[in-house]
């Protein structure tokens, strides 16, 4: 086991709480975002960099077609978003990855852009897969309309007058993206080639770059073809009010099998947020500024909790108890003792008795919000040199190799996977547009593509062939015999040592829900407002509350992310 | 559509390379090896997706011959450098080595090169051929395409440390390879499920309005 405990400048120490605890699906499926989130990590060093954005080039014309360029430019690399504007017929639009055309497609250019690059993307990124794009790009993303707010929103400021947030907070996004490619997908540059740059530290950095700047071009498409409308009357959106409008993102089963498939960079994420919550436990005495501004927190997160509607039972369940579990802890928190040391650690442990998971997870990200200096810094390591990790170490003896078995999958002690539900489910790609899929093992001729996505089932399988061996063998004489189990071999001697790297729980069992790994990515990534749309994809809100390039060196934009109270003056 | 001629990432072939070594039978923790073989060997400026290529090529048509029931690695005359390679580089078969009938043994390269280290290098002899393996990069004795060998008796030692060459990151598989590119594309494409209309519905879970 690595480092289970942190001390920081304060004398107590919490331990990180076990992997058996935090790596179960129903607690990854309810974390949220946190200082840690990579959008949050994003924003925080453009801004104390003093990066700044201008957009070179606008051609798009009144039908709302044509091409546009975002620039960041920082103190030593600039990157351009490439945007294309398309006319997409309502019946084509899909969310779905089988979709052929959208609304809007990106890529990120690694520097200035000239024309004959334009033009070169011009006939590749509009066609997303079926195009290329080269080791000058960064990025390959799309987006789609929500139809209903986009023509509202256009339709007010074309008469001259500002849409209502109440219109716009249900949906909270002009355009979702569907799909953000990165790390040398369709051509793009490597990530060798980019990750050790400074702007980029941590993970999908130029993933939520991209992100940010489409947010920039959602807003200036409403407000131009509000102006292309009515020239005369047409009005630009009031800050406050586009604040409230972030990027949406529909989410489908094909980001569930990341969570697995990279083990050793979920431990870092999970680990670095861990650490965190230990580090602020730990801190010995609280000020009555720090409880005041927790307890402001906790009702602005109710606040935005409130405006979190869905329409999928299972988290419609999670919300109201979230809802109720906040109030409960605004309660607690104005008629507990909060005089003595280590209030926050007291406060944490009172929730995990008290509150759903849910709202358990909610307060861990709130104690992390007050702790700059003791979180912030442990978004450097939320990053895994994979290849550097997948070396198997055949000279383990078997006999170490039964340990880690036993310990790292012993919540497989009670699955009986001879059994239907057990098994029930298999995870595959399919044929067409390679869309990763969940079948019926029972049901579907499926099973001879199964991917390796059931490291538990894996790992009992293993135990019972490692059976014939004794404990002085190598693990390298197992896997001359067995090298159906060097998959399992390897996912086990990372986890020994990255405790995080693995999930505690059946992800082919009958009852398990994709959501749950969905929305655990997606916290990292710092999206809000999860809205399962079924038990298998989902939509979110990115940026929501965040600055717009145009206003970042004058705003905080880890103050945005909860909504303000009534009572405080909009910033 | 059809794409345009060009390159692709190192890690968008690494990719292919575990896909397309699963197509054709291997237990996905082999598959794995044979993408970081290519990446490797890509990185270090071999010809790694040519040497995958045309071993799997090799391996898919061995088992049509054998009637799909017995791998051709089963065979005494088929070393798959990749079986061998893990084994030597897990531990398993010591060096120094002397293996005849090794098959493509460009790709065994980087699993010998987990033996090198700063005091030694690993040498491959291969008849007329000497490659001389470091930790990130090797250096021989012929042009990289010579390098190309279907098959061949290996004699793998120990030798003096090799200070030649700095590991490249970042190099790109290039348009060259295009063909081989499309084989490895092949053999990727029997891991994907066909279809059904079933499945597109239940299995991405989809069914409801995606427009809002």
């Amino acid at each position: 086991m690595e480092e289970q405990s942190i001390q920081t400048e304060h004398s107590n120490v919490v331990p990180l709480r076990p992997a058996s605890e935090v790596m179960r699906l129903a607690r990854m499926g309810s974390l949220h975002q946190s200082r840690l989130s990579f959008m949050r990590v994003l924003l925080r060093r453009l801004k104390v960099n003093g990066w700044v954005f201008d957009r070179p080039v606008w051609r798009i014309n009144g039908k709302g077609v044509g091409v546009a360029t975002y620039r960041a430019s920082g103190p030593e690399r600039s990157y351009t978003l490439v945007a294309f504007a398309h006319d997409l017929p309502d019946d084509l639009r899909s969310d779905r990855v089988i979709a052929e055309a959208w609304d809007a497609t990106f890529t990120l250019h690694d520097g200035d852009i000239n024309e004959a690059d334009i033009e070169r993307l011009g006939s590749n990124v509009p066609n997303q897969e079926a195009g290329r794009i080269t080791e000058a790009e960064l990025t390959l993303s799309r987006a789609n309309k929500s139809v209903r707010l986009f023509d509202y929103v256009a339709t007010c400021l074309a008469a001259g007058t500002q849409p209502d947030v109440a219109k716009i907070e249900p949906v909270g996004y002009l355009m979702r993206t569907t799909a953000v490619y990165g790390s040398g997908k369709f051509g793009a540059a490597d990530r060798d080639l980019w990750a050790d740059r400074p702007e980029f530290v941590g993970s999908f950095q130029p993933e939520l770059l991209s992100v940010w700047l489409i947010r920039a071009f959602t807003i200036d498409m409403v407000e131009h073809m509000a102006r292309m409308r009515a020239p005369k009357t047409a009005i630009r959106l009031d800050p406050a009010i586009r604040r409230r409008i972030g990027v949406g993102n529909s989410t489908g089963l094909g980001m569930a099998p990341f969570l697995i498939n990279h083990p050793a960079l979920i431990h870092s994420w999970i680990k670095s947020r861990e650490t965190a919550l230990a580090r602020v436990r730990s801190v010995k005495q609280a000020s009555q500024r720090e409880l005041d501004l927790f307890i402001e927190l906790v009702q602005r997160a109710l606040i935005n909790a409130e405006d979190w509607h869905v329409e999928h039972t299972y988290q419609a369940r999670k919300i109201a108890g979230l809802r109720d579990d906040l109030k409960t802890t605004v309660e607690y928190l104005s008629s507990a003792d909060l005089s003595g040391d280590h209030v926050w650690d007291k406060i944490y442990r009172w929730a995990e008795e008290t509150l759903s998971i849910e709202g358990q997870e909610q307060l861990v990200s709130l104690l992390l919000e007050l702790y700059p200096r003791l979180v912030d810094d442990l978004a450097a390591n939320m990053a895994a040199d994979e290849a550097h990790q997948f070396r198997i170490d055949g000279t383990m003896k078997i006999s170490a190799l039964r340990a880690i078995l036993k310990e790292a999958y012993n919540w497989t002690n009670d699955i009986d996977y001879e059994s239907r539900s057990a098994q029930a489910r298999v995870w595959y790609v399919s044929e067409e547009k390679l869309e990763p899929r969940l079948g019926e093992r029972f049901e579907e001729p499926i099973a001879d593509y199964e991917q390796p996505l059931a490291p538990g089932r894996d790992a009992r399988l293993a135990i019972s062939d490692l059976g014939a061996f004794a404990a002085s063998d190598t693990i390298a004489s197992f896997l001359m015999e067995h090298p159906e189990h060097r998959h399992i071999v390897r996912r086990a001697q990372l986890v020994s040592h990255c405790p995080y790297s693995e999930i505690r729980d059946n992800t082919i069992a009958a009852e398990m829900l994709p959501i749950d790994l969905l929305r655990c990515k997606l916290s990292f990534f710092g999206a809000t407002k999860f809205d399962p749309r079924s038990d298998r994809w989902l939509r979110i809100t990115m940026f929501q509350g965040a600055p717009f390039p145009d206003e970042l060196s004058d705003l905080d934009p880890d103050d945005l992310v909860y909504p303000p109270l009534p009572d405080s003056e909009a910033p | 559509m059809i794409s345009p001629a060009g390159s692709w990432s190192v890690s968008e072939a690494s990719s292919l390379a575990i896909k397309a070594a699963r197509g054709v039978g291997m237990p996905w923790g082999i598959a794995e090896e044979a993408g970081f073989a290519l990446r490797w060997l890509t990185q270090s400026g071999a010809p790694g997706v040519t040497a995958l290529c045309r071993y799997l090529s090799a391996y898919q048509d061995a088992l049509k011959i054998s009637g799909a029931d017995r791998p051709p690695e089963t065979a005494r005359d088929w070393i798959c450098p990749l079986r061998l390679g893990t084994a030597i580089s897990d531990g398993g078969i010591a060096l120094p080595l002397k293996q005849p009938n090794v098959r493509e043994p460009l790709l065994l390269l980087p699993f010998l090169a987990n033996h090198a280290t700063d005091s030694h290098s690993v040498v491959l002899e291969m008849g007329a051929i000497r490659i001389i393996i470091s930790t990130n990069v090797f250096s021989a004795n012929m042009v990289e395409t010579a390098l190309l060998v279907s098959k061949a008796e290996c004699n793998i030692v120990f030798g003096p440390a090799n200070r030649h060459g700095i590991k490249q990151i970042g190099e790109r598989v290039d348009s060259t390879a295009s063909e081989c590119m499309a084989t490895l594309t092949r053999f990727a494409h029997k891991t994907y499920a066909p279809a059904t209309e079933a499945s597109r519905l239940a299995g991405a879970g989809a069914g409801l309005n995606d427009n809002d």
